[in-house]
């Protein structure tokens, strides 16, 4: 009876697997568990790199996007970013309770309340709200791997190869309208580049980003986090995404 | 992966939200979409642009600071955390007050 209940089991969670058709290869997942775990690790830190974007992932945009980024922050919930591009330079300022967004060649800047307890909260009401997010708010969250897993169908092994001078592992991961691949160093256990093809969308566009230094444990001040409009600057409001 | 990198939900989530909306929700269903009790979803579209024209200049009036540049007026506003500049009716050969941003629907050219 014990065998007949266990081969039942072992049975419906096999159905229950194939209904939802997720297969993560299991080096896979320990690679990206050793990842989310050295993160969530990390009470501060600081990153640079480069992100570059399809001009259809953006409305409006005529040429592909390409900018460098600093990023700094605390656990849980404070992100200040800053991205450089060709069209000039904006920064993010999230401290918990308010999310600032300047632009700062017209010196604009707005601020729309956005409480929450981790960065993943507030992403998540930014992007329902007023349809974005931070950097790379998929690696600062609580629990990385659960992020970039969701939605998740099937994953592949890519070999190793060096991304930005770091030995790396590369996986590949499939999921209903995208497909998407993660360079993790071997030795650091952390992510080195994000690739991603948006498959649902006409000409498939892509999206990647290079964490070119990362620096686990930084030195970080509050201050860093608290946004003063400098002389001239000028307040605009954030338009909300239609209901 | 949602948040950033994921801009739409995936399909078997929204399947059980139409599913659920549908078995809640069946009077609803004869209604146009922004007519359905306590829902507004209808707003103005206005063109916008990420960029001023060349020789756009400050135009201060009612209070507000536009840019002009010829005979059009632009306001600038945050949007999917850029800034684009709204195109401004003109009336009388004014610009009208920049519309509240939550009924603002945006169409950049």
């Amino acid at each position: 009876m014990k065998t007949y209940h266990l081969t039942l089991g072992a049975l419906v969670v096999s159905l229950l697997a194939s209904c939802a058709g997720t297969h993560i290869e299991p080096k896979a997942d320990a690679l990206l568990a050793a990842m989310s775990s050295k993160l969530k690790d990390a009470h501060s830190l600081r990153i640079s790199g480069t992100r570059k974007m399809d001009a259809s992932l953006v409305q409006g945009m005529k040429a592909m996007e390409s900018v460098t980024f600093n990023l700094a922050m605390t656990r849980p919930n404070k992100v200040n970013a800053v991205m450089k591009g060709a069209d000039g330079s904006r920064r993010l300022i999230e401290n918990g309770q308010n999310v600032t967004l300047v632009d700062m060649e017209p010196n604009f800047y707005s601020t729309v309340s956005a409480p929450g307890k981790s960065v993943n909260q507030i992403a998540d009401s930014l992007k329902k709200s007023f349809g974005f997010n931070p950097p790379l708010a998929e690696f600062l969250g609580d629990d990385p791997r659960k992020e970039l897993l969701e939605g998740v169908t099937s994953s592949k092994l890519l070999g190793t190869k060096m991304v930005n001078g770091t030995n790396c592992e590369g996986l590949a991961f499939t999921q209903p309208g995208m497909e998407w691949q993660i360079w993790i160093g071997t030795g650091d256990s952390l992510p080195h580049r994000i690739e991603i093809v948006y498959t649902d969308r006409a000409g498939h566009p892509k999206y990647e980003a290079n964490i070119t230094k990362w620096e686990l444990g930084a030195q970080v001040s509050d201050s860093e986090f608290i946004y003063t409009p400098s002389k001239g600057a000028r307040k605009i409001d954030m338009i909300p995404v239609p209901n | 992966m949602n948040a950033i990198f994921k801009p739409l939900m995936n399909v078997r989530t929204l399947l059980i939200i139409v599913l659920t909306l549908t078995a809640i929700a069946p009077e609803s269903q004869a209604l146009p979409r922004d007519r359905i009790a306590g829902r507004q979803t209808s707003r103005a579209r206005r063109r916008a642009c990420f960029g001023l024209p060349v020789g756009a200049a400050v135009f201060i009036y009612g209070g507000y600071r536009y840019y002009r540049a010829g005979s059009r007026y632009y306001y600038p506003y945050s949007y999917n955390g850029r800034t684009v500049y709204i195109d401004i009716e003109v009336k009388g050969g004014y610009p009208a007050p920049p519309p509240p941003a939550a009924s603002i629907d945006i169409d950049i050219y």
